[in-house]
C-alpha cells in the first residue's frame, strides 16, 4: 500500500482498504492514488484501447515479454504500466457491486459548475412555490446584507462567477420581499444561510457620546478637507486651529457659514467651538468645520435634527473636483476646434 | 384551438348552502333538475341582492383546501383590533375561495403552468393536441432545408407546415427510446439553451432523474470530460437508486485499515455508503436530448464523436441527420417545446418506474427460489433422516434375525 502511505486520508486509500477485504464482482478499474487537475501520465494511457484490468490480468505475459525483449526502445503501453508497477507497487483492483451503476451526484453535473446551478435552482424552485405571496415594497424590508462572492464560493463548494452570484443575489432579494408574516419557514432557513453573518456587528454605531469635560466631538468634510470639532456649552467662542475665526476666514461667507448651524438654531452665544481642519482651501475647510460643528450639535441636543436638516447643513457636499478626461482641456473643457 | 365549454356550476354538486345557490340560479338560464323546488314562487322572492359579506364569512368558516401558507386558526375578530397580515391574507383567499363557486367555469382551456408541473404521458399525443401547441408551425419556405421533404405537409402563408403524424410518430418513438435507455438505468441529458426553456428542461430532468444543461454547453463536455467534470462527485446506486449501505464490519475495518498500526480506529470518520475513488474519471451520457440543435452544433458533434444518441427538435430549417432520432416540430414555440420536453421527461420517469418495477420483481423471485431451495433442502435432510431411521431399524432387526438364528443353531447343536 505504497500511495496509502502517501495519503492515509485519502478515500482512494479507505476504498482500497474496503476492496481488498470485501470481494465483489462486476465491473473492474484501476485506482489512481491521487487527483490532480492535470491527470497524471497513467491516466493519458487509459484512452488506449487494451484497459488496465486486461494489462493487470496479463501481468504474467507482460512481465515476460518485457524480460524476453529488454532492449527494445519502444515505449508500450505495457513498458509504461510496468514503470507505474515499479514505481507505486502492485495495484489493487477496484470492484463496483454487481448490478450498480457510477452516476453524478448532482442533476447539473454536466454544466460544468454543478456548485452554483444547484443553489441557484433550489432558490428558483422556493421562489416558483411561493410566488403568488404577497410581498413589501422594496423600501420597507429590513436592510440585510448577504455573503460575499468569496463566502458563496466556499458555501457552494466550487468556482461561481461574480455575474452568476448577482443574479443569486436577485433571486434573494425577491425572496426576502415576501411578506414577513407571511414568510414560509423553508423560505426563512434558506435566507439564513445567504445573510451575512457579522452583519449586525457591522450595524452597530460608536454611541455619540460627550466626554468627561462637556466636550462633544465630530468630525467633517468637504472637497478634500478634513475637520474636527469640540463643542462646549460656553459664551460663543469659536476657535480653528488656534486662530479666531475672523483671523482664519477672512471672508465673510465662510465665517457665516461655520457658524450657521448655531445661528439658525439661535445657540450661537451657548457654544464655544475649538475646532482644527486640515487639507484643501479655504472654502473647503469652512464647510468641513459646518459640518463638525453641526454633528457635534446634534450630539448635545439631538431633537434639532430636523431644523439643522432644513438649514441644510446636515448633508455632506459631495461634489468634488471632476477628472481630467484625455482628448480635453480640463474636465469637460474642448480644445479649440479648427476648420480644415 | 382546443373547444372550450362553459359548465355552470349549478350542475355540479355545490358546495354553497342551498339558499345561496338557489338565488344565484335565478340568475342563470339553467335547469335545476337537483331541486325542483326552485320554480316555487317563494324562491322567486328570494333577495336579489347576494350579501357578499356573508358569503365571505361563510366560506371563511368552512375547512379550505390545502393552501401553503400555514393555517392559525381563526380566532374570533375583536373589534378594534387591526388584522394582522396573515388574516388578512387568509381573509383574501377565503373570499377568492367563495366566489370561485360562482359563474361558469371553463373546461378543457389551456394552463401554461400545467406542461411543466403535469406534462402529457406519451400514451396522451394526440394530433389535436400537437395542433394546439403550434407543433405543426415551421419557417420561411426560403429557409427551409430540403432534407425535411419528408416531413413537410405543405406551405400555407409562405411557411412550411409539418405533417402532424409524422410529428406525434416521431415523437412516440423518441418517447420510446427515452423509455428504454431509463429502464436501463442509462443517463439521460436535456439540453434547452434557449430563453424561457430553463424550467421546463429542469422539471423534466428531475422528472426522469436525468441532468439538464440550460446555459452555453461547454465544449469538450464530452471530448475532454475529465478536465472539466473530473472535480464533480459522484455516486454508486444500485438499480433501485439508492446508495449502497455498507456493513458495520466493512466500516470497522475500514477505519482499521485508516488508522494503521499505532493510531485509534475510532477517531476516523468513514461515510456509510460506498464512496468511489477520487480519480475514478468523469461520466459520459447515455442519450442527449437536445431541444435546440441550431444553436448547440458542437454538442450534437461531440456526440456523434463518442457514438452517443440524440434526440432533437428538427424545425424545418434544420438538418435531419445532425441528430440520431429527429422529432420535427417548430422548436420556435415555448409551448411546443414545453410540450416536447414534458412528455420525454414523462416517459423518462415512466422507464425508471419500470426499472424499480423489475428490480423488485427480481428480488421477489429471488427470494422465492431461495424459499423453494430451502425446501428441498429440508425435504431432502427429512428423507436422509427417515431412510437412516428406516436403515437404522432394519439393521436392528437383521441383528436380532442374526441374533436369533444363532440362538435357533445353539440350541439345535446342543
Amino acid at each position: 500500500m505504497s500511495s496509502a502511505t502517501r495519503n492515509p486520508f485519502s478515500m482512494t486509500c479507505c476504498l482500497r482498504a474496503l476492496l481488498e477485504d470485501v470481494s465483489f464482482t462486476g465491473r473492474s478499474l484501476r485506482v489512481a492514488s491521487t487527483r490532480s487537475r492535470m491527470l497524471p501520465s497513467y491516466h493519458q494511457t487509459r484512452a488506449f484501447t487494451v484497459t488496465p484490468r486486461q494489462l493487470l490480468n496479463n501481468d504474467v505475459d507482460a512481465d515476460a515479454d518485457a524480460g524476453a525483449n529488454p532492449d527494445t526502445g519502444l515505449q508500450t503501453i505495457t513498458d509504461k504500466y510496468q514503470k507505474i508497477v515499479d514505481r507505486d507497487g502492485p495495484e489493487e483492483s477496484f470492484k463496483l457491486p454487481p448490478r450498480s451503476r457510477v452516476v453524478p451526484a448532482s442533476p447539473s453535473y454536466f454544466t460544468g459548475n454543478s456548485a452554483f446551478f444547484d443553489s441557484w435552482l433550489t432558490l428558483k424552485d422556493l421562489l416558483y412555490k411561493y410566488q403568488t405571496l404577497p410581498t413589501i415594497l422594496p423600501s420597507e424590508v429590513e436592510r440585510t446584507a448577504w455573503k460575499s462572492l468569496p463566502d458563496f464560493r466556499s458555501m457552494a463548494g466550487g468556482v461561481v462567477q461574480a455575474s452568476k452570484y448577482k443574479k443569486v443575489r436577485a433571486v434573494l432579494q425577491r425572496l426576502n420581499r415576501i411578506q414577513p408574516d407571511l414568510m414560509p419557514e423553508d423560505v426563512k432557513a434558506v435566507l439564513d444561510t445567504y445573510k451575512r453573518p457579522d452583519f449586525a456587528a457591522m450595524q452597530r454605531r460608536r454611541p455619540k457620546i460627550i466626554d468627561r469635560f462637556g466636550r462633544a466631538r465630530a468630525a467633517g468634510r468637504r472637497k478634500t478637507s478634513n475637520a474636527e470639532a469640540y463643542l462646549v456649552e460656553g459664551s460663543g467662542g469659536c476657535y480653528v486651529n488656534g486662530k479666531p475665526l475672523f483671523e482664519m476666514f477672512p471672508r465673510l461667507v465662510d465665517r457665516e457659514s461655520i457658524l450657521w448651524p448655531l445661528k439658525v438654531t439661535n445657540r450661537v452665544d451657548r457654544y464655544n467651538v475649538w475646532a482644527s481642519s486640515r487639507g484643501g482651501g479655504i472654502s473647503g475647510q469652512a464647510g468641513a468645520v459646518t459640518l463638525a460643528v453641526t454633528k457635534a450639535l446634534l450630539t448635545h441636543e439631538p431633537l434639532l435634527k430636523p431644523v439643522l436638516r432644513r438649514a441644510g447643513v446636515i448633508t455632506r457636499d459631495p461634489r468634488t473636483v471632476e477628472r481630467k478626461k484625455h482628448g480635453k482641456r480640463k474636465a469637460r473643457d474642448m480644445p479649440a476646434w479648427v476648420a480644415r | 384551438m382546443i373547444p372550450r365549454r362553459v359548465i355552470a356550476r349549478s350542475l355540479q354538486p355545490s358546495k354553497l348552502i342551498p339558499q345561496f345557490s338557489q338565488c344565484l340560479r335565478q340568475h342563470r338560464s339553467v335547469s335545476t333538475e337537483s331541486s325542483p323546488g326552485s320554480s316555487n314562487p317563494a324562491a322567486q322572492n328570494g333577495p336579489l341582492i347576494v350579501d357578499f359579506e356573508e358569503q365571505v364569512k361563510l366560506a371563511a368558516s368552512e375547512p379550505s383546501r390545502p393552501s401553503i401558507i400555514p393555517q392559525t386558526q381563526m380566532r374570533t375578530q375583536t373589534p378594534g383590533r387591526p388584522l394582522t397580515k396573515l388574516e388578512e391574507y387568509q381573509r383574501l383567499k377565503a373570499s377568492k375561495h367563495a366566489s370561485d363557486q360562482i359563474g361558469g367555469i371553463l373546461e378543457d382551456h389551456y394552463k401554461p403552468h400545467e406542461l411543466i408541473t403535469n406534462p402529457p404521458s406519451p400514451r396522451d399525443i394526440t394530433l389535436e393536441l400537437l395542433l394546439a401547441s403550434g407543433a405543426h408551425l415551421g419557417h420561411a419556405t426560403a429557409l427551409w432545408n430540403p432534407g425535411n421533404q419528408r416531413f413537410i405537409f405543405g406551405i400555407r402563408q409562405g411557411i412550411h407546415l409539418i405533417s402532424l403524424d409524422v410529428i406525434a410518430a416521431h415523437l412516440r418513438r423518441a418517447a420510446k427510446v427515452v423509455h428504454g435507455v431509463s429502464k436501463n438505468g442509462g443517463i439521460i441529458i436535456f439540453v434547452g439553451t434557449r430563453d424561457g426553456q430553463e424550467r421546463a428542461v429542469v422539471e423534466a430532468a428531475k422528472r426522469a432523474k436525468g441532468y439538464h444543461v440550460t446555459e452555453r454547453w461547454v465544449p469538450g463536455t464530452i471530448t475532454n470530460k475529465d478536465q472539466l467534470l473530473g472535480d464533480q462527485k459522484l455516486r454508486v446506486l444500485d438499480n433501485l437508486d439508492q446508495e449502497i449501505p455498507l456493513t458495520e464490519e466493512q466500516k470497522l475495518s475500514l477505519k482499521r485499515k485508516l488508522a494503521g498500526k499505532q493510531r485509534d480506529p475510532d477517531r476516523f470518520q468513514v461515510e456509510d455508503t460506498v464512496q468511489l475513488p477520487f480519480g475514478y474519471g468523469a461520466i459520459r451520457p447515455d442519450l442527449v436530448v437536445c431541444l435546440n440543435p441550431l444553436e448547440n452544433k458542437t454538442m450534437l458533434q461531440e456526440c456523434a464523436q463518442y457514438r452517443i444518441p440524440t434526440i432533437g427538435i428538427i424545425d424545418t430549417d434544420v438538418d435531419p441527420t445532425c441528430v440520431t432520432y429527429p422529432i420535427p416540430a417548430n422548436d420556435d414555440s415555448l409551448r411546443c417545446v414545453q410540450l416536447i420536453v414534458g412528455i420525454l421527461g414523462r416517459a423518462g420517469q415512466e422507464g425508471m418506474l419500470a426499472r424499480y418495477e423489475e428490480e423488485t420483481d427480481r428480488a421477489e423471485q429471488i427470494k422465492r427460489e431461495q424459499k423453494r431451495l430451502e425446501e428441498a433442502e429440508r425435504i431432502l435432510e427429512e428423507a436422509t433422516t427417515t431412510a437412516q431411521i428406516h436403515k437404522d431399524a432394519e439393521q436392528a432387526a437383521s441383528e436380532s434375525r442374526q441374533r436369533e438364528l444363532e440362538r435357533e443353531s445353539l440350541i439345535s447343536n446342543k
